[in-house]
């Protein structure tokens, strides 16, 4: 889900972002300012003869966008030159990164290559698993914990993830173990005889219509034993069923997805689930293939209750939220943090984003806003009065309440923080990753283990090594990026609560970004946020993409990512702007035969 | 026609109730005497080395005071000093660094494209080639989390562990006896596969035949997915085929049983009580303890009643408070705790802090020690099952700063006499761990010339071996 692209942290926090520049601009300067410079410093590695990396400049032209990304990363990093070469001079490094920076973002969309990205086959996830157990055969338990599937194992990822979603032996059988389960509890299906029971039960588990001999084969099981069993459960282990399955089509050429497989991907979106006999039935004839029905049923998805699938499938995994359960802080330092303020919390936010589909309005409320879900017991907490109760009602907010959107949310605020104390550093990381989705590498292995002092010094105290520590060159570059964006966070403590001081001294809640710009507390930051919204918008629109197309988010996904950012922009950045135009882009809608055939 | 309820509900859910088995090799004669066993209790966070370490190499004096709790096994432990990771770890933190080197000792591991990659390790090695001849090739519980991945099957596929103590006895009893076998009467020759024509198999028959249909129509790319499924229910296949004599070796073991009695956990919770324990182990150390002593018992049932010869148990995890544990400062949390109590040197780190680690690791010796103790009172027929087993005590990091130098590692039980126990034995510093890991692989009868980074690391030693162990 995230991708690490630290060069786009420090394009987001210079002055502005990069203006796009021309194809003949970019090309001119190449020739002009750029080549002598790699020519004179790079070609001795990267050249004509040695080709490190597999990289030779001396062939490169202005619009191979991927390896000046790569270059400018390596640039800013001062990864390269490397270490014992020359560095390069002030003025060379500055021709240079204004050029990358422009070179790095130049792609042309009115020509789009049109590339749907590699094929994928997916396995349904536990959660998706569960729920098309639910919508298929009513049985509506968690089967996936009662016969001990293990929990997915994608990591940083989406639990979508193509890649991650393995099928070992080991959850072979419990799939087996689950099919058995399933059968023990669902009510027998109904239908004229058992050979139609058959085929329409198949149907909705395959998301297709099922062709005459493969029914034939699934009979053969019935007449084994006069029993409805064993061809039901062969549906509930087959590949048909637990993978969601896309045909190759003849030509070399990317392709439209079939009614039906589009239907699949868009169920599963928006719904985490298989598709209902609206959506099938539509899929079967032909008609999504009409954006007006098209657009129609991603309206009617997203105003229907299933739809909260994207709050606690997509939101939950991109905003981080399922950490709350296992979050730090303890009742014995803050006797308010328990399990009902914690319910409280997640609830909060999960209504939060439920509300923001349902009546779409703007996903920049989740940067600021002059509203919050609360109930009675976080109201308190937040030290706003008049609110009681257990249910969660909409709130006016006054800027003295210090609230608004999801910085000001005890989850986020929560889930950073350490047993006893808040931490700067956690919550600089959470916002380089929700919000803009550029995560700081991660420390170094070694990290933990601070360098040995000089002989002859006298031994420091552990306060003095962290700060120590925090000012080694390998560790502050990261640092420095990190923490001032969370020590503008002090006024909350460790869960959340307004403080204006702490341990009776005043809070210093002041910050420097990498840029030099000073910024003051809460409303500095809020207004770094706003004014980076751009940013904060297209991470919301990679991590959505990615989680729908269960891969990460490539070059070629570029201009589809720019379109669904413009015609959000048009929908004053409504919620089922940025959703529909996932659902339409090209990537979401095509798909391409795998490059070799063997 | 209509089908009635009993249409659909006839058949038999017989899979449900079958152990899971990756290979399954029949024919193999049965060994007469006890077999060996490997265990492996690694707990988290490294360990308090100045505390853990004997002084003096040799026959061990009083114990240091994290092995205090020892102190009755003394002559069945063997203390080594001095082993090392030295891989490579590329895009990893500092705990996935160790973790994944942890039982791999591979020369490098990192993620590639967010994929975590290590090598085989040590456990799986083990359970390769002595899987066949039990229940379960192998049993992972405990608590390790994604940070703490500690068992691969190959460099890019990581054994999930199982945490919730109530899936870990029906994976190892679901459908089959709670018996000990009398290893003297264990010469009947081989169990008999299950028939061909069951109501299972005509369903994988199915699957299978639609999976290889299907092949034909996708890309390269789905066919591997494929293949992976094919893999897969060939697996379950097997174990079809097979679970009837593995029944029937259960029942004779029921009506023979060996000298020693297996005792179920009474204290098994269950469903969802059992997923929530996990949880609360973070919070409450008497939890904490209680879930230890239950997956340690279940760790010993499993060996006992020949469910399994290879087990891997994570104990604990960073993330855990440890109030009444920790008595000294004011943190309880372990993560914090290891971040504090750790330096360059131990001098230079928060005495407090590294107190406090030292008193956690002091607790989960003690743990450890009830273990050791039950091991050696089951009595296999003239030997102890700890004399049958090569129990590894260790962590995944050597430190609480995510070292990998020196770390803690002792052997409880002299593997069959294949271990001198009642010493302490030191290699130079930076002695692969990979060493080690080929020893005891050895005495688990796979005969490898080298493992992990045991031939390739820069500090390469004893041509791979650790001279001495016995």
């Amino acid at each position: 889900m995230r991708r690490a692209a630290p060069v786009l942290l420090l394009v987001l926090f210079s002055a502005t972002l990069v203006a796009q520049s021309g194809p003949d601009e970019l090309s001119a300067r190449f020739t002009r300012d750029v080549r002598p410079i790699l020519e004179s410093r790079c070609f001795k590695c990267h050249g004509p003869q040695k080709k490190k990396g597999g990289i030779d400049f001396s062939k490169s032209t202005f619009g191979e966008r991927r390896l000046w990304k790569k270059t400018l990363a390596q640039v800013e990093e001062h990864e390269m030159p490397p270490e014992g070469e020359t560095p390069l001079t002030t003025e060379q490094s500055a021709t240079l990164k204004a050029w990358l920076n422009g070179a790095a973002a130049y792609i042309d969309c009115s020509k789009p290559d049109h590339d749907p990205g590699p094929p994928l086959l997916r396995r349904l996830n536990r959660s998706e698993y569960n729920a098309t157990v639910r919508d298929l055969t009513g049985v509506a338990i968690d089967v996936a914990a009662e016969v001990g599937m293990p929990e997915e194992a994608t990591g940083t990822a989406f639990d979508t993830s193509a890649n991650a979603l393995v099928l070992p032996p080991a959850l072979m059988e419990k799939h087996f173990a689950a099919a058995d389960l399933i059968l023990d509890r669902m009510k027998p299906p109904t239908g004229p005889s058992p050979r139609e029971i058959v085929r329409a039960f198949a149907r909705r588990a395959y998301r297709r219509p099922v062709a005459d001999d493969e029914l034939d084969r699934l009979m053969k099981l019935h007449e084994r034993e006069k029993s409805l069993r064993l061809p039901l459960k062969a549906v509930l282990v087959s590949p048909h069923f637990l993978f969601r399955i896309e045909r190759e089509q003849p030509g070399s050429k990317a392709y439209a997805l079939s009614g039906p497989e589009l239907a699949t991907r868009l169920s599963y979106f928006l719904w985490s689930t298989m598709p209902d006999e609206a959506l099938l039935a539509d899929a079967e004839q032909g008609k999504l293939a009409d954006p007006a029905v098209l657009e129609a049923q991603v309206k009617r998805m997203l105003a229907h209750p299933k739809a909260k699938a994207l709050t606690s499938n997509f939101a939950a995994q991109w905003l981080q939220l399922r950490k709350l359960e296992f979050a730090r802080p303890s009742t014995e330092f803050f006797p308010a943090f328990n399990n009902r303020l914690k319910a409280a919390m997640r609830d909060e936010a999960v209504t939060f984003l439920d509300k923001l589909r349902e009546e779409d309005r703007s996903v920049l409320d989740l940067l600021d806003c002059d509203y919050a879900w609360l109930n009675g017991d976080l109201a308190k907490h937040y030290g706003i009065p008049g609110v009681e109760g257990k249910d969660f009602r909409r709130v006016a907010l006054k800027p003295e309440w210090h609230r608004g959107g999801l910085i000001g949310m005890g989850a986020v605020l929560a889930l950073t923080s350490h047993t006893s104390r808040t931490s700067p550093t956690l919550r600089g990381k959470w916002i380089l990753e929700s919000i803009y989705g550029t995560p700081p590498p991660p420390p170094p292995p070694d990290a933990g283990t601070i360098k040995e002092q000089k002989k002859g010094a006298e031994p420091k105290t552990f306060r003095e090594l962290m700060a120590a520590h925090a000012t080694q060159p390998a560790c502050a570059s990261c640092h420095r990026r990190i923490d001032p964006l969370g020590f503008a966070l002090e006024n909350y403590d460790a869960v959340g609560a307004w403080r204006d001081t702490q341990g009776g001294k005043p809070l210093d809640s002041t910050g420097v970004l990498p840029s030099g710009e000073k910024f003051d507390g809460l409303a500095g930051l809020k207004a770094v946020l706003l004014r980076t919204r751009d940013a904060f918008e297209r991470n919301l629109v990679e991590q959505m993409l990615t989680y729908a197309l269960g891969r990460d988010v490539q070059d070629g996904d570029e201009c589809a990512v720019r379109e669904i950012l413009a015609a959000s922009a048009k929908a004053d950045h409504r919620y089922s702007s940025i959703v529909i135009g996932i659902v339409k882009s090209f990537p979401f809608g095509h798909r391409k035969n795998s490059e070799a055939k063997d | 026609m209509k089908p009635t309820r009993r249409d659909v509900l006839r058949g038999t859910g017989a899979l449900l109730a079958l152990p899971f088995l990756e290979s399954i090799s029949l024919g193999a004669a049965a060994p007469v005497k006890p077999p060996l066993r490997m265990g492996i209790v690694t707990v988290t966070g490294g360990t308090v080395l100045e505390s853990w370490k004997p002084r003096d190499v040799g026959p061990l004096g009083k114990l240091p005071s994290i092995l205090r709790a020892l102190e009755p096994v003394k002559s069945d432990l063997l203390v080594i000093s001095g082993l090392s990771h030295n891989g490579k770890t590329d895009g990893l933190n500092g705990h996935e660094s160790a973790g994944y080197l942890h039982l791999t000792g591979a020369p490098s591991a990192g993620k590639i494209q967010g994929k975590p990659h290590s090598g085989k390790s040590v456990d799986q090695a083990a359970a390769e080639a002595v899987g066949q001849s039990s229940y379960l090739p192998s049993l992972e519980i405990g608590m390790s989390n994604q940070e703490t991945r500690y068992s691969w099957r190959s460099a890019d596929q990581h054994v999930p562990y199982e945490s919730n103590p109530r899936l870990v006895f029906d994976r190892m009893f679901r459908g089959r006896k709670v018996a000990v076998p009398d290893w003297s009467r264990r010469s009947e020759g081989p169990v008999a596969a299950g028939k061909r024509d069951s109501d299972d198999q005509s369903v994988i028959d199915l699957v299978l035949d639609e999976a290889n249909r299907l092949k034909g129509k996708l890309g390269n790319a789905d066919k591997l997915r494929l293949d992976e499924y094919l893999h897969s229910v060939r697996t379950v296949e097997r174990r079809v085929q097979l679970v009837e004599g593995l029944q029937r070796q259960a029942a004779l073991d029921s009506e023979h049983p060996g000298p020693s009695t297996a005792v179920v956990p009474p204290n098994l919770p269950d469903g969802k009580m059992a997923g929530r324990m996990r949880q609360a182990t973070e919070r409450d150390p008497e939890i904490h303890a209680e879930f230890t002593r239950l997956m340690a018992d279940l760790m010993v049932l499993a060996f006992q009643t020949d469910t399994t010869r290879v087990c891997t148990f994570a104990v604990g995890t960073d993330e855990s408070l440890f109030p009444g544990v920790v008595t000294v400062g004011y943190e309880r949390h372990c993560h914090t705790l290891e971040h504090q109590g750790n330096a360059d040197k131990p001098e230079h780190a928060d005495p407090i802090a590294r107190e406090a680690c030292r008193q956690i690791h002091a607790w989960y010796t003690g743990l450890f020690g009830e273990m050791v103790k039950r091991m050696k009172a089951i009595d296999e027929g003239g030997s102890t099952l700890l004399d049958n087993t090569m129990l590894l005590y260790t962590s995944y990091m050597a430190d609480g700063g995510h070292g990998k130098d020196d770390y803690p590692v002792l052997f409880a039980g002299n593997a069959q006499g294949t271990l001198k126990t009642g010493r302490h034995l030191a290699f130079p510093r930076k002695t692969p761990m990979s060493n080690l890991y080929l020893e005891m692989l050895d005495r688990m009868g796979v005969k490898l010339d080298e493992f992990g980074e045991s031939r390739v690391s820069k500090h390469a030693a004893f041509n791979g071996r650790l001279p001495g162990l016995a």
